[in-house]
């Protein structure tokens, strides 16, 4: 069998990838072993720290998950949704247009050319 | 009768007479017909089977239908052939041998998630026709029987992505796809019929040869692109895959995908073989390189917003297709240039053509995990979903098999294929590898989103403890799984044997022209 | 848009002063040019196949959604 793959400027070999592996899960194993070795459960100990708050009851829905990240991005999300708009007649006018954009592409590069 | 002669066109006339045949044999009962059905495509797996040996050890096999010799071409005195050709290459076999591979395993899947009843012997007929059309596909030489070929699959495909038909969105899915296909499939005949009027031949082998790049020939180019191109999902013609992939039963959500990438091999074809003398090819690979990264861009950005578990999916189908335009487009921009292709673009090659095949590995295990997911809670919507990863904990370990592979994650052949492409397109220009990477990362923030709502939380209601996920569909998952695992630790296995002879086939026309000449 | 391609295409073979293309009897002129007027037809049944199945499509969706306006479509996005 043979284990190693070349692409032109680099190589794969995944027995040299289950080495790392394994010496990455010794070294996480050896830092975990640093930790606190006894600690009472089911105490406030081990909940999550809301600031004094009470924690809310909701569950997160997953539409919910990337909010800052469709928050910063909303003005394109806004022209992508629009665009999306599912009729068919949309979809044959891009067609069209993709038809009619790679013909002006060709034209003018074998102009240039 | 030699075996071997014939099996270009058995491979696909097996599966068209075992599809035609079936509601009279389902006549028998139950049993006869699922087995009537695992045989027909059992051999036409082992058809393929032996034709990729032959091919790729021997090289390039002619079939000319109705011939005294089948294995010889018949030529008129101006070097034309006549009759229709089957040309059987190695990028031919190799797609041909994914397409049925991955349909025999959405079938075993498939034995038990579609309820028994009338609407069965549909399902298996179409599901036969549509491994007749893509096989036939991918085998043709000839311009006109492709066209045939891909107004079968589409049509057999929209009338598997109308299966549910008491539902109102899988017709209206089905309806917009049939009506973009046939609009597509016009422009091809439109195409073909400018290619007929200038040259009076159809045969690819033979137009490669005699083909001058006139102004009506390249307006032929951009039509067969266009339409191909909205056959596979690709921007901007993408806006049926969410809605196909999404109401399709989850089989079929699978075998589109192959289908779909059976007709990224006609572009390529027709790219590579057919036009590839072009003095302005680079035109045309950079057009389709842009076209790569706007899929790429636009289908990870559409997935991460979904809601619905099998449209994010299916975007991300969407953006996974850019992928291999990107890689096969860097390949056709170097291919005049020869220390550029063997240094950067064989691997570009490379890189995209086993991406198509670990594509549709990895997108079947996640479109049949996604069914199990949906057959078990009965939703769509991931907003119902939760905690299920206490009543299925090996679903979830292949679905996460499924999402890591697909984001690029060693030692899954994802990462394998995006490696080749990374490092070849970064030679070629940094900024594609770049949106690529950044891409993958997105393909992983999807996932994640999947994996957070349908897995993880807390247990929201009693799931019906009757459907317990059959032994059949956990087979069919697991196969594809453990082939994930094998092909990304021991990738060679494939590159030398498979993807390479593939990559050299597409590029040397010279041997595709004599192959017919 | 089936009819223009088709006619496109059976235009393709004309040859100026020809008949058509049927050997028995033929008199001794140029024929018409038949390999187009095998594509066509092919065409014509094809187009027959899909124009049958997007109208019983049609059909269901009425029954499903009631009207037939494209914007009344429940898949967007």
């Amino acid at each position: 069998m043979i284990y190693l793959l070349e692409t032109g400027a680099g190589f794969w070999n995944p027995l040299v990838w289950l080495l790392s592996l394994f010496i990455i899960v010794l070294l996480v194993y050896f830092v975990r072993c640093f930790g606190e070795k006894k600690y009472n459960s089911g105490i406030e100990q081990t909940t999550s720290f809301y600031s004094g708050n009470t924690p809310p009851n909701l569950p997160i829905k997953c539409n919910n998950i990337y909010w800052g990240f469709f928050k910063a991005l909303d003005k394109y999300y806004k022209v992508l949704m629009n665009i999306h708009t599912g009729l068919v007649s949309d979809y044959v006018s891009w067609f069209i247009l993709t038809i009619v954009l790679g013909l002006i592409v060709l034209t003018i590069g074998d102009l240039l050319w | 009768m030699n075996l071997l002669l014939h099996s270009p066109i058995l491979a696909i006339a097996i599966p068209l007479l075992c599809g035609l045949a079936t509601p009279l044999i389902s006549k028998f009962g139950k049993n006869v017909r699922d087995l009537w059905v695992t045989l027909g495509l059992l051999f036409t797996e082992f058809l393929v089977l032996i034709l990729t040996y032959d091919v790729i050890s021997n090289g390039i096999r002619i079939y000319t239908l109705g011939a005294k010799f089948p294995a010889e071409v018949v030529l008129t005195a101006n070097f034309v052939p006549i009759r229709i050709i089957l040309e059987l290459d190695a990028f031919s076999v190799v797609m041909a041998l994914t397409s049925v591979s991955i349909s025999l395993i959405a079938f075993i899947y498939s034995l038990k998630f579609i309820k028994e009843g009338t609407a069965k012997i549909r399902y298996y007929t179409l599901f036969l026709l549509l491994v007749a059309a893509m096989v036939g596909l991918v085998f043709t030489g000839d311009l006109f029987s492709m066209f045939v070929f891909l107004e079968l699959l589409s049509i057999s495909s929209a009338a598997l992505v109308a299966f549910y038909f008491h539902k109102g969105e899988s017709l209206e899915a089905a309806f917009k796809y049939i009506v973009f296909s046939a609009v597509g499939a016009l422009m091809v005949l439109l195409a073909i019929g400018l290619i007929y009027g200038q040259y009076g031949m159809l045969n690819i082998a033979a137009l490669a040869n005699v083909l001058k790049f006139s102004f009506s020939d390249k307006v032929a180019l951009v039509l067969l692109i266009v339409a191909f191109a909205m056959k596979c999902g690709i921007v901007p013609l993408h806006m049926w895959v969410s809605d196909a992939y999404g109401e399709a039963p989850a089989p079929i959500s699978a075998v589109l995908v192959v289908a779909s990438q059976a007709s990224l091999y006609v572009l390529f074809r027709i790219s590579f073989t057919l036009f590839g003398g072009l003095p302005t090819i680079g035109i045309v690979a950079w057009f389709i390189i842009i076209l790569g990264i706007l899929s790429m861009v636009i289908g990870v950005s559409m997935a991460i917003i979904q809601n619905d578990i099998k449209r994010l999916i299916a975007y991300n189908a969407v953006s996974q297709v850019g992928y291999m335009l990107l890689g096969l487009g860097v390949g056709l921009a170097v291919i005049k240039n020869v220390t550029a292709l063997n240094s950067f673009g064989l691997v570009a090659m490379e890189g995209g053509i086993f991406h198509i095949i670990n594509d549709a590995i990895i997108m079947s295990l996640l479109f049949l995990t996604a069914g199990v997911i949906i057959y078990k809670t009965g939703t769509k919507k991931m907003d119902e979903m939760s905690g299920l990863a206490y009543e299925m904990p090996f679903t979830m370990v292949l679905f996460l098999i499924g999402a890591l592979a697909l984001a690029g994650l060693p030692p899954f052949n994802g990462f394998v294929s995006k490696l080749l492409i990374y490092e070849s397109t970064f030679r070629f220009n940094p900024l594609l590898a770049i949106i690529a990477i950044l891409v993958s990362i997105l393909t992983l923030a999807s996932f994640v989103k999947i994996f957070y709502s349908a897995f993880t939380g807390p247990r929201l209601r009693e799931y019906n403890k009757v459907r317990d996920t059959p032994k059949t569909m956990l087979v069919a998952m697991l196969i594809l799984a453990l082939l994930t695992l094998l092909f990304g630790l021991f990738p060679n296995m494939v590159i030398d044997n498979l993807i390479s002879p593939a990559a050299h086939a597409l590029i040397n026309q010279l041997k595709y022209v004599g192959g017919v000449l | 848009m089936g009819s223009s391609v088709n006619l496109f295409l059976i235009s393709l073979g004309y040859r100026s002063g020809g008949v058509a293309p049927i050997f028995t009897n033929a008199p001794k002129l140029k024929m018409v040019l038949p390999t187009p007027q095998a594509l066509t037809l092919t065409n014509i049944v094809i187009d027959l196949a899909i124009v049958a199945f997007m109208l019983s499509l049609v059909i269901l969706i009425y029954k499903r959604y009631g009207s037939l306006d494209v914007r009344d479509g429940r898949l967007k996005g």
